[in-house]
């Protein structure tokens, strides 16, 4: 019986095995086309020399909806005026930072994706989103379509330093200073700083003049959280000039301004121990640079 | 013991039986992959093929809330170059704009523009001025799922990737400029002529054209009016419905218009038809209540009935005795005061005119019937109402009454009926009558 049992299970067995002989070879051809089929048009063919080739970096100017946060509705940018926007980017951030702190720092440490978006990203509450990064491999720029504009609330005329520090650059470096927080965290001293402060969601409804600076953040926006007022007031101290920063101190007072400048000398500390770059030569390089860029050529790619 | 063989032997079939499953035979020749790529191939190879290129008849709005328009695209080495209907420089030439546009395979093939393109994306700017929602622009897309490639290659139906409208692309024959100023053409002959009248079988419905889209009312079993409201663009030979609609199990897609260019370059509009359906032709509206707007219609005395007689002749005697006036004439039809039309009933007494204004309400159900009813008073209206008993002249006309002409094609004289008051008989005509209380 027992061996009944068993040639009824060796039979089964042998049968099973047949069963799925048929044709499994591995595909014909490859899903991918092996074929190059890129052809760079002028305006892609600088980018490739000016930021893939030297920085290793991807500058996505066309839209490309799996880069794209789904959440929001958004145009794709003009092509003429992210040529303009590359100009100066490279101009004013990369070639700043490959000044003080060599290219290799900026091909190791920089974003893999700039992306350029046409449109504002609005909420819900109405306020606009003026840049993402995303997780340290991308940062995404909004309103470009508005970059040389001359009328209208979002406009950023090229001659507008300051315009174009709130659109890109603030941006720009607050977020590489978030990339440059994920590699290498900065000491949790700074968050017992302004320990208890900070108004998360709510920061919109606080004022920068009277509210925010008095209380040591350099922004209303820096009042979200530690890391937050860590990268903004970073880039706020890197592209606000002289000027600019003298009047942010007087409306921020005595008490005010001295939060503010101890949190400055936490950053400087930091950049110099982690990234060996000295802060305030970068300031200097950013905000020399800033008095150059109107002299560039913005009509011809070259 | 035996037990346990039996479990296996049971575990081994079931085993065995389920080793098979993935061996499917192919539906298809090619993978998906090789499928989806052959489509791209092929959709970018049609939109190329098009010399003149396409128009693309756009819509904005989820579920084509906010109308749409006509682009024209030209595209070449991943370049595509646009035309809006009606943008034209200050030399009436037409403004082209360029951007980039690729195919990517997500949801089959997709046709995206991915560089910015004014004609385009600047319904889609979440600030778009003057937009309709405070996020999403005028929730257009950019980005559209090629649907289907006509058999001969000279429709394309595309699908919107965000806000999921259906829109169609027709290959161009002429330019696109040709093209434009002929639908141009076309659109004044739809404006001209903004209400049409379908007859079928018995059955009738009436098209209403509002500029943007068509709001069509038809009749149900128990003769209770509905109404359906499609929007629609211009094409070079009438207009297309943003999707078929179905109106008595017809299924119609979009009107055509018959133009004809005289030598000396006058236009006439000789008829319209259904595009999907060219016996089935749409005319002017002419029930009777239609026709009555189109004349003037004059009141004697004589042709009154009692109702409306009173009246009349209330208002004759007190012209005369308070006014010392004699009243010259009174009409229902048109009134001009101030370089204002208005149509209502108006009248001359002495040397003063003066109108009481009329809505007409006519039935599209019964094309027999008509309503009126009082708006405003005009000029010396107010006078001889207050005075003279105007009011009591024109109120047995504010009623709903049953039509009847001597003539339909050219009538020169109507017998209205109140439905409500046999009584009230009233007969005009279309021959002026002065001095109309002793007519």
């Amino acid at each position: 019986m027992k061996k009944l049992y068993i040639m009824l299970l060796a039979v089964v067995t042998a049968f099973s095995f047949t069963a799925c002989s048929d044709d499994d070879k591995p595909g014909g051809q490859s899903i991918f086309p092996t074929e190059p089929t890129t052809k760079y048009d002028k305006f892609e063919q600088w980018l490739l020399e000016n930021f893939t080739y030297p920085y290793n970096i991807e500058v996505l100017y066309r839209m490309k909806d799996v880069e794209i946060d789904h959440s929001y509705t958004l145009t794709p940018a003009d092509s003429a005026k992210c040529a303009k926007l590359a100009i100066i980017v490279k101009y004013l951030w990369f070639d700043a930072y490959a000044e003080v702190a060599g290219s290799d720092f900026v091909k190791q440490n920089v974003p893999r994706t700039l992306q350029f978006i046409g449109s504002l990203a609005v909420n819900n509450n109405g306020t606009v989103v003026m840049g993402t990064a995303e997780g340290g491999y991308k940062i995404t720029l909004y309103n470009v379509n508005n970059l040389d504009a001359t009328s209208g609330a979002y406009a950023v005329p090229l001659s507008n330093y300051q315009a174009l520090n709130d659109w890109y650059f603030t941006t720009l470096h607050h977020e590489f200073q978030h990339i440059l927080n994920q590699k290498k965290p900065y000491p949790t001293s700074f968050d017992f700083i302004s320990e208890g402060e900070y108004k998360s969601g709510d920061w919109y409804q606080y004022s920068t003049e009277s509210y925010a600076l008095p209380h040591g953040f350099i922004r209303n926006y820096a009042m979200a959280e530690p890391r937050e007022d860590y990268a903004e007031l970073y880039s706020q101290y890197l592209t606000n000039n002289d000027d600019l920063w003298a009047q942010k101190m007087a409306y921020a007072g005595p008490e005010g301004r001295a939060i503010i400048e101890e949190k400055v000398a936490h950053i400087r500390n930091y950049m110099r121990d982690n990234w060996n770059i000295d802060l305030d030569q970068l300031r200097h390089a950013v905000q020399r640079r800033a008095s150059e860029y109107l002299s560039l050529d913005y009509e011809n790619l070259n | 013991m035996k037990k346990i063989f039996l479990y296996t032997i049971m575990a081994v079939v079931a085993f065995t039986m389920q080793s098979c499953l993935h061996d499917n035979d192919d539906v298809f020749e090619q993978s998906a992959a090789e499928r989806i790529d052959a489509a791209v191939t092929n959709a970018e190879e049609v939109l190329v093929s098009a010399q003149n290129g396409w128009v693309l008849h756009y819509y904005a709005g989820q579920e084509y809330a906010y109308g749409g328009l006509n682009l024209a695209m030209k595209f070449k080495d991943g370049k595509v170059t646009m035309y809006q209907q009606g943008a034209i420089d200050n030399n009436d030439n037409y403004i082209t704009l360029t951007s980039t546009y690729k195919f990517t395979r997500d949801q089959g093939p997709v046709l995206a523009f991915d560089t910015y393109n004014d004609f385009l994306h600047s319904w889609g700017d979440p600030m778009a001025a003057n937009a309709p929602t405070d996020v999403d622009g005028w929730e257009a897309d950019y980005e559209f799922v090629v649907m289907n490639i006509s058999e001969d290659q000279n429709t394309i139906t595309l699908k919107g990737k965000k806000f999921g409208n259906k829109m169609l692309m027709e290959r161009l024959n002429v330019s696109p400029e040709e093209y434009f100023n002929e639908a141009d053409v076309v659109a004044s002959a739809f404006d001209y002529y903004s209400k049409l009248n379908y007859r079928k079988d018995g059955k009738k419905a009436r098209f209403m054209n509002d500029g943007s889209e068509f709001t069509i009312q038809y009749l149900d079993e128990e003769d209770n009016i509905l109404e359906m409201t499609v929007p629609f663009t211009y094409t070079n030979n009438g207009v297309l419905f943003n999707q078929p609609i179905e109106l008595y199990g017809q299924t119609i897609s979009g009107i055509q218009v018959n133009i004809e260019t005289a030598e000396d370059g006058t236009i006439s509009v000789t008829g319209f038809q259904l595009k999907d359906d060219a016996s089935q032709v749409l005319t002017e509206p002419n029930d009777p209540n239609e026709i009555f707007a189109k004349y003037n219609w004059y009141v004697a005395a004589s042709n009154l009935g009692t109702v409306a007689k009173a009246g009349f002749e209330k208002f004759v005697e007190s012209c005369a005795t308070n006014e010392k006036e004699v009243v010259e004439y009174m009409y229902l039809g048109t009134y001009t005061y101030r370089n204002t039309k208005y149509y209502g009933l108006a009248f001359k007494s002495g040397r003063y005119t003066g109108c009481t204004t009329v809505g007409v309400d006519a039935d599209f159900a019964d094309g027999n019937k008509i309503t009126f009813t009082p708006d405003e008073l005009v000029s010396n209206a107010t006078w001889y109402t207050n005075n003279d008993f105007y009011g009591e002249a024109t109120d047995p006309y504010f009623n709903t009454f049953n039509i009847e002409y001597d003539n339909d094609a050219a009538p020169t004289k109507v017998t209205l009926t109140d439905v409500n008051n046999p009584e009230n008989v009233i007969i005009l005509t279309t021959e002026e009558i002065t001095t109309p209380a002793e007519k």
